[in-house]
């Protein structure tokens, strides 16, 4: 499985990365990318099975991106996780009628995070 | 700032710390910062807009660094990502309890100059030393 990390925050991705390397999980890249611009780019050229992003960030943000992903016949069967500091139920609905399929709320426990991608994986037939 | 978003930020810095880097932090009396505080900000819009306010004792800071990142020494550019990182915990954190019901944008945080006293409400005292955030809210 590779995974795409997208986050303005480059504390945020190396903590998302060293969660997912400590986790066991069946995860074979990483990739990172800090906007939804250089998401796209990273998504054109070296695909994911799952997108890790924030929502709030320069640029094109975290909403934008996972619509485009949405938009796109090749991309749109991405499995996405939203990990934001915006946990409200308002905006948790909003991302689930966008087929959005695990949140996290920042800060999060690392086993909160191991558990959202598991299921995630699972879901994709990885054995998580 | 009203008691219940007081309370709120009490509740998200010492939420925050204990859950990113493994810390424990109480409210304390309010203190001027250290000349060498780092301080940032970040606007929010929804309604409600506003902005929320933080300054931290540079020990602190870079102690939320380390414990975030597993980095014994990390640069300074990193510890800056790192406050700014926590500054938009805080907020998001604050808001999503405050006004459960809407959707708030948060803007990035900035590293800037401290502001007026008045701006900084709440202080806590980490294991390494003083937070002060305040949060103020347009009319």
């Amino acid at each position: 499985m590779r995974l795409l990390v997208v986050d303005d925050s480059a504390v945020t991705r190396a903590m998302i990365k060293r969660t997912v390397a400590a986790a066991g999980l069946p995860v074979a890249e990483v990739d990172e990318a800090s906007d939804g611009q250089a998401a796209i780019r990273s998504l054109a050229m070296r695909g994911a099975d799952v997108l890790i992003t924030d929502l709030n960030m320069p640029g094109m943000g975290g909403v934008d991106l996972v619509r485009a992903v949405r938009a796109d016949p090749v991309l749109a069967t991405i499995a996405v996780v939203v990990v934001s500091t915006d946990g409200s139920p308002a905006r948790r609905a909003m991302l689930s009628s966008l087929g959005v399929a695990g949140y996290l709320a920042k800060p999060f426990r690392p086993e909160e995070l191991r558990q959202v991608l598991s299921g995630v994986l699972a879901g994709l037939g990885g054995a998580a | 700032m009203t008691p219940a978003v007081a309370d709120a930020l009490v509740a998200a810095v010492a939420e925050v710390l204990e859950v990113a880097a493994f810390e424990l932090a109480d409210p304390t009396d309010p203190a001027p910062p250290p000349a060498d505080a780092v301080a940032t900000s970040l606007q929010f819009h929804g309604p409600p807009s506003g902005a929320v306010r933080m300054w931290i004792d540079p020990a602190e800071a870079r102690a939320f660094a380390v414990a975030t990142l597993g980095d014994d020494d990390p640069a300074p550019a990193v510890i800056d990502d790192a406050v700014r990182e926590l500054t938009n915990m805080i907020a998001g954190h604050v808001l999503t309890r405050v006004w459960p019901e809407v959707c708030i944008a948060l803007d990035g945080a900035e590293l800037g100059a401290v502001g007026h006293a008045e701006a900084y409400a709440v202080h806590l005292t980490g294991e390494h030393g003083r937070i002060a955030v305040g949060m103020e809210v347009a009319p």
